[in-house]
C-alpha cells in the first residue's frame, strides 16, 4: 500500500455516487460506481491525473452486463458499473478522454452495450456481414466450435 | 475533418474530397486492414481505420478450455511477441492464486522477455526499411537476428512460441555454456547496434523519408492515449516496466528511452536505443542471476478474483484482465493490445492540420513507425 | 552511402545460408529442439492426464494388453511439450526429430 494509494483511495471516497472502493493489490483500485453518476466520477478522474485509457472490459455477469473501465498510468484505478440486463445502456466519455472511442464502439460491437452520445458507433471487430442484434461475447451466444473427433482405430 | 492542408488546391474539380482506401490487401501492408483516406489533392484530411480482417474469436475461445490449455492459446494471440503475451498470462494466474515464482525463474523470464523485445525491434527496422524502399537494409538487420532467435532456440526449444513460461515458474533451465554463448551474442549485437545509428543519421534517403513525417506532441500522445515507443518517441517518459514494475524489473536498473523530436525519425531512434538498452538488461541478469528452483506447482483451480496485469510488448502497453470464478476455466479473460490503443494516435498522424500536411505517400512509412501488429488488434469474437 | 561499403565487405564474408534439404550442415539442431514425441511404454501408467491437457485434443487414449496409453495425433499437434510437462512420470519425450511430413493420414499417428 503506497502512500499515493492511499491517498488516491481517500479522494475516492469522498466523492458522492462512489458504492465501494477498495484497494485490491499493489497499484489497482476497483471504485463502483452506480450507472448515472458513471460520467462525472469519469470526469472527476480524468482532472486528477487519471487520463491515460487502459481499457474498457464487459463482462456478462448472470444478471447484466458490468463494464469496466480502467484508467491510469501507474495505480489503475477501475470503475465498475453494473447495467441492467434488459437495457444495458452508458454515457459516452468520448468527450472527456479522447482515447476511448475505439473502446465504446468494442464493447458496444461485442456485447450490445448502448453507448449514449457517441457520434460514431460503426462496427469495429466484427465483419460487415454480421448480423444486427447478435452479440457473440453475451454467455447466451453459443459458438459451434468444431469438435475434433477423428477417431483412430 | 480539421483544418485542410495548405490551400493551393485548385478548386475546378467538382468533388473537393475523395475517399482512397488502402488495403485490405496492399504491398504496404504485412497484414490486412483497411485505411480509408478522405484526400483533398495530394493531402490526406482524414483516416477511417476498420481492423476487422483479423478477427479471430479468442475472448470467446478462452471461456471453453482449461488454464492449462489457455496458455497456448494466449500464446498465439501474437507470434512476434508471444513471449509478452505468456508472461503476462502467467502472471494473471500466478496473481489470482497469490503466490509467487521463485527468483531465478523471475529471472530467466526477465532474459527471455528482453530476447523477444531485441528480435521484434529488428523486425521492425528491417520492415520500416522496406516501406521506405531501402531493401538491402532489411536484409542485413535481418541477418543479425538470426544469432538472436538461434538463442532463443537452444533456451526454449523452439524460436517463435516459445512455450517457456508456465503457470508457477519457466520451463527448463540454462545451462553455463549457454550463459556464455549469451554474452558473446550481446556483445555482438552492441557493435550492430551501434552501426544502426549510424547509418540511420547518416543515410540521407532515410532521413528525406521519415524525418518532419508523422509527428505526434506530446498532447496528443496524453489525449490519445498512445503508448509505447510511439509515445516514447514523442518525449513522454513513460513506461509500463518503470511505473508499475512486474516480474524483477524494480530490481533490474535501465533507462527509459525518450526522442524529443515526435516524427517518424525518432521512432527509428528510439527503437534503436531500445535494443542496445535490452542488452545492457540481459547482461545484467546473466551476471547476477539467483540459484534455486525454478517452478512451483500450483493447483489447477484457481480461486475467484479480479486481476488486471500491464506487461511492457515490444509494441507498448499490453493488458490482460482475467475474471476467475473457482473452477479450471476461465470465466472471462480480456487481452487488450498494443496496436489498438495506438489506432486514435495513428488517425491523428495520419490527418493533415494547418502547420503540416500530409503526402499520400507518406501514408506507409507513417504507418509502419507505430510498429503495427493488427493479428494483436482484432482477436476476440468470431465463432462458428 | 555507408551501406556500400557493408555489401561490398560481405562479398568476401562467408555466405550465411544453409544448403538444407541436401545436407544438413549448419542447420541448428540444439539439445532440446521440440520435435516428434516418444511413448515410454514401460513406465506409463495410464493416468489421462496428458489428454486433459492437450491444447488442441491431440492425444488419443486407447487400450493395450498392458492398459490405458496415448497416441498421438502428429497432424493436430503444435509440439508445445505440455504432454512432456504434464505427465507425472516423464513418460513421454520430445525428440529433436523434426522431419515429420509424411505422404498419409496413418504415418502422422504415433504408436
Amino acid at each position: 500500500m503506497s502512500a499515493f494509494d492511499l491517498h488516491t483511495l481517500d479522494l475516492i471516497k469522498s466523492r458522492e455516487g462512489v458504492i465501494d472502493v477498495k484497494i485490491t493489490s499493489p497499484r489497482r483500485i476497483t471504485a463502483t460506481v452506480s450507472p448515472g453518476s458513471y460520467r462525472t466520477f469519469v470526469e472527476f478522474l480524468a482532472q486528477s491525473g487519471f487520463e491515460h485509457v487502459v481499457a474498457i472490459t464487459g463482462v456478462d455477469t448472470g444478471n447484466g452486463i458490468e463494464v469496466l473501465l480502467h484508467l491510469g498510468t501507474s495505480t489503475v484505478v477501475t470503475v465498475k458499473t453494473l447495467l441492467s440486463p434488459d437495457t444495458p445502456e452508458l454515457d459516452s466519455v468520448a468527450d472527456i478522454l479522447q482515447g476511448i472511442p475505439f473502446y465504446e464502439r468494442e464493447v458496444h460491437d461485442l456485447l450490445g452495450v448502448k453507448i449514449l452520445n457517441n457520434p460514431d458507433m460503426s462496427r469495429v471487430m466484427l465483419p460487415a456481414d454480421w448480423p444486427e442484434g447478435v452479440y457473440p461475447l453475451r454467455r447466451s451466444f453459443v459458438s459451434k466450435t468444431p469438435e475434433p473427433l477423428r477417431k483412430v482405430d | 475533418m480539421t483544418d485542410a492542408a495548405p490551400s493551393s488546391i485548385s478548386g475546378s474539380s467538382y468533388e473537393r474530397l475523395f475517399d482512397i482506401p488502402i488495403g485490405p490487401q496492399h504491398p504496404a501492408l504485412k497484414e490486412p486492414a483497411l485505411l480509408t483516406l478522405k484526400v483533398e489533392g495530394e493531402y490526406v484530411v482524414g483516416v477511417a481505420v476498420d481492423v476487422s480482417y483479423n478477427h479471430r474469436g479468442m475472448e470467446k475461445a478462452f471461456e471453453y478450455r482449461t488454464y492449462v490449455q489457455n496458455l497456448y492459446l494466449a500464446e498465439r494471440v501474437c507470434g512476434i511477441c508471444n513471449v509478452a503475451h505468456t508472461l503476462t498470462y502467467c502472471l494473471a494466474v500466478e496473481r489470482a492464486h497469490d503466490k509467487d515464482v521463485p527468483a531465478r525463474a523471475v529471472y530467466l523470464r526477465l532474459i527471455l522477455q528482453e530476447l523477444g523485445r531485441i528480435q521484434s525491434h529488428i523486425i521492425w527496422l528491417g520492415v520500416a526499411a522496406h516501406e521506405i524502399g531501402f531493401d538491402t537494409f532489411f536484409m542485413y538487420s535481418w541477418l543479425d537476428r538470426e544469432p538472436i532467435l538461434d538463442l532463443i532456440e537452444e533456451m526454449t526449444g523452439n524460436r517463435i512460441t516459445t512455450s517457456y513460461n508456465i503457470i508457477g515458474g519457466v520451463r527448463r533451465e540454462i545451462s553455463d555454456a549457454l550463459v556464455e554463448k549469451m554474452r558473446r551474442a550481446m556483445d555482438h549485437l552492441d557493435e550492430r547496434t551501434k552501426y544502426y545509428l549510424k547509418l540511420v543519421q547518416n543515410e540521407r534517403s532515410i532521413r528525406i523519408r521519415t524525418q518532419g513525417i508523422g509527428i505526434l506532441t506530446p498532447n496528443d500522445v496524453i489525449s490519445c492515449s498512445a503508448v509505447g515507443p510511439t509515445m516514447r518517441a514523442s518525449g513522454v517518459a513513460a513506461d509500463v516496466r518503470a511505473d508499475d514494475p512486474y516480474s524483477g524489473y524494480d530490481t533490474v536498473p535501465f533507462n527509459v528511452i525518450t526522442r524529443p523530436e515526435g516524427d517518424s525519425y525518432a521512432r527509428i531512434i528510439a527503437r534503436i536505443e531500445e535494443m542496445a538498452e535490452s542488452a545492457k538488461i540481459i547482461r545484467y541478469c546473466l551476471d547476477h542471476l539467483p540459484t534455486g528452483p525454478i517452478l512451483t506447482r500450483l493447483p489447477r483451480r484457481v480461486p475467484a478474483a479480479d486481476v488486471l496485469i500491464r506487461v511492457e510488448a515490444p509494441r507498448g502497453e499490453l493488458c490482460h484482465f482475467l475474471r476467475s470464478d473457482g473452477s479450471d476455466k476461465p470465466y472471462r479473460y480480456r487481452v487488450r493490445t498494443p496496436t489498438f490503443a495506438n489506432l486514435p494516435a495513428l488517425a491523428r498522424m495520419l490527418t493533415s492540420t494547418g502547420g503540416r500536411a500530409v503526402n499520400i505517400a507518406d501514408v506507409p512509412p507513417i504507418l509502419a513507425s507505430i510498429d503495427p501488429c493488427f493479428a494483436c488488434c482484432a482477436r476476440v469474437e468470431k465463432v462458428k | 552511402m555507408s551501406m556500400i561499403w557493408e555489401v561490398y565487405r560481405s562479398l568476401f564474408k562467408k555466405r550465411p545460408t544453409v544448403a538444407y534439404p541436401l545436407s544438413k550442415e549448419g542447420v541448428p539442431q540444439p539439445e532440446g529442439l521440440r520435435g516428434r514425441m516418444i511413448l515410454k511404454r514401460d513406465v506409463c501408467i495410464g493416468c489421462t492426464l496428458c489428454e486433459k491437457d492437450c491444447p488442441t485434443a491431440a492425444i488419443q487414449i486407447i487400450v493395450d494388453e498392458k492398459g490405458k496409453r496415448p497416441i498421438f495425433l502428429l497432424d493436430r499437434c503444435m509440439f508445445c511439450g505440455q504432454c512432456q510437462q504434464t505427465c507425472p512420470v516423464h513418460a513421454i519425450e520430445l525428440t529433436g526429430y523434426f522431419e515429420n511430413a509424411a505422404y498419409s493420414r496413418k504415418d502422422m499417428v504415433v504408436r
